[in-house]
């Protein structure tokens, strides 16, 4: 989408990976007008590892609700259950993000592929991934989009 | 006033096997004929901006096809009472029937995807009958040929299962094999044409493309000294990336291969100014080849 449509909010700049981080893009990403379009059914929970660092996202009709960071593993913590993970380590996301991302690394289905050097790992049910594989994949895609803006900003 | 594109769209019948198909194709232009063959789970349509193109109309008729299934080429009668399956043997009869139905002479074609890959084929089959072959975004064979022998789990089935959104899913993947500098309009066009893909089409042309086309043994009996040969990859196709078309290459005594930077698996469809800088200059080799 083009990159100028989107406003962000002044108070703060946080990091990739943190909660923060993916607090603003869940924001960023219910203002994206083709989300509105193909988001508004996605309700899903997934798993997000950026070089060991874990976030799980929980989307409810199209609008990230929560976000944890590192959650307990374990079956006494089975209420932070996800449906797949997405693994990669933090270089290969700085690839997948960058404005124009070298070639095997500029789309989500193209980082995910097995041919791939260290590229993304989906792991957990796939019938989930692929029953929402446009909406999955478009707000894959918008961690790129937001974090070219994002990044942009002065602190 | 309204502007009319060049393009003229008929139907021919052809028997393959005991069957009548009736098949549309649409051309443009005048003079050596080029086939045009679409990708795995689309149509003709991929090819508007090649048949638009003024360049190539004055010294070739170009023609573009959608294979049964595909389009608006219906499947044979019958056609639900079998599991959808590409075959290689057949993929070749729909081919040379239409080149011997128009009665072409000594035609070129050009296909993308699975229509590359059967361009190795067509070579084999018949050396000679084409002129030249231009084959884009294809390999000698994909991977998948031994991965399915050693029992990997690789299954183009979420394409088609009844919990998941074909058209939604088959779109969203080959969006993928786009580069990020091609065109926002004609990417989304592309999408466009995936997603009206009938339900297992894409499926069943993905065997073809993925486990039967296997030409590591037999590319080298290719003479090019009879039919030139091309193998174009875009940098940005992880399906079929340049590593892929050069092994091709590698095997073709005479083959030449075109890398084409800042496009991926679809330069006709995604970025069609951009595919005609590398797509003209072997059409002129091509032409002058033939006035020699």
């Amino acid at each position: 989408m083009p990159l100028e449509r989107v406003k962000l909010k002044e108070r703060y700049k946080p990091s990739f990976p943190s909660a923060e981080w993916f607090q603003a893009y869940g924001d960023e990403l219910s203002r994206d007008p083709e989300w509105k379009v193909i988001g508004k059914f996605f309700t899903c929970t997934y798993l997000i590892d950026v070089s060991g660092n874990r976030f799980i996202l929980t989307f409810v009709d199209g609008k990230l609700v929560n976000v944890k960071s590192n959650p307990l593993i374990g079956p006494l913590y089975s209420k932070d259950a996800w449906e797949f993970a997405v693994r990669a380590p933090l270089d290969t996301w700085k690839k997948f993000m960058q404005r124009i991302p070298p070639a095997k690394y500029h789309h989500f289905f193209a980082v995910t592929d097995a041919k791939t050097p260290q590229g993304m790992i989906v792991e957990g049910n796939m019938k989930t991934v692929w029953q929402n594989i446009r909406a999955l994949t478009h707000a894959m895609e918008f961690l790129r989009t937001f974090h070219n803006i994002h990044e942009r900003r002065p602190s | 006033m309204a502007e009319v594109e060049p393009i003229t769209g008929r139907y021919i019948h052809l028997r393959i096997d005991n069957s009548d198909y009736r098949v549309y194709f649409e051309e443009s232009g005048q003079g050596i004929p080029v086939i045009c063959g679409h990708t795995a789970g689309s149509d003709s349509r991929q090819w508007r901006h090649v048949l638009c193109d003024e360049y190539l109309q004055k010294n070739f008729r170009l023609i573009a096809f959608d294979l049964p299934g595909h389009g608006k080429s219906f499947p044979k009668d019958g056609w639900w009472m079998e599991e959808y399956r590409l075959r290689r043997d057949f993929y070749v009869k729909v081919i040379l029937a239409l080149a011997k139905g128009l009665k072409l002479t000594r035609p070129v074609f050009m296909g993308c995807s699975m229509g590359g890959n059967i361009c190795p084929h067509l070579a084999i089959l018949y050396p000679g009958f084409f002129r030249a072959l231009i084959a884009v975004e294809a390999s000698d064979y994909s991977g998948q040929v031994e991965g399915a022998k050693k029992g990997e789990d690789y299954s183009y089935d979420w394409f088609y299962h009844p919990h998941v959104h074909g058209g939604d899913a088959s779109a969203t993947s080959i969006y993928s094999l786009m580069a990020p500098q091609s065109p926002e309009k004609f990417k989304r066009e592309t999408w466009w044409c995936y997603s009206q893909s009938a339900p297992g089409i894409f499926r069943g042309d993905l065997l073809f493309w993925g486990e039967e086309h296997d030409v590591r043994e037999s590319a080298s009996s290719i003479d090019t000294a009879k039919t030139l040969f091309y193998v174009f990859n875009g940098e940005y196709d992880w399906s079929t990336p340049p590593e892929h078309g050069k092994r091709l290459v590698s095997r073709i005594k005479g083959a030449k291969h075109v890398v084409m930077k800042n496009v991926g698996h679809f330069p006709m469809s995604e970025n069609p100014e951009e595919f005609k800088k590398y797509l003209h200059p072997v059409m002129d080799e091509i032409l002058a080849k033939s006035k020699q």
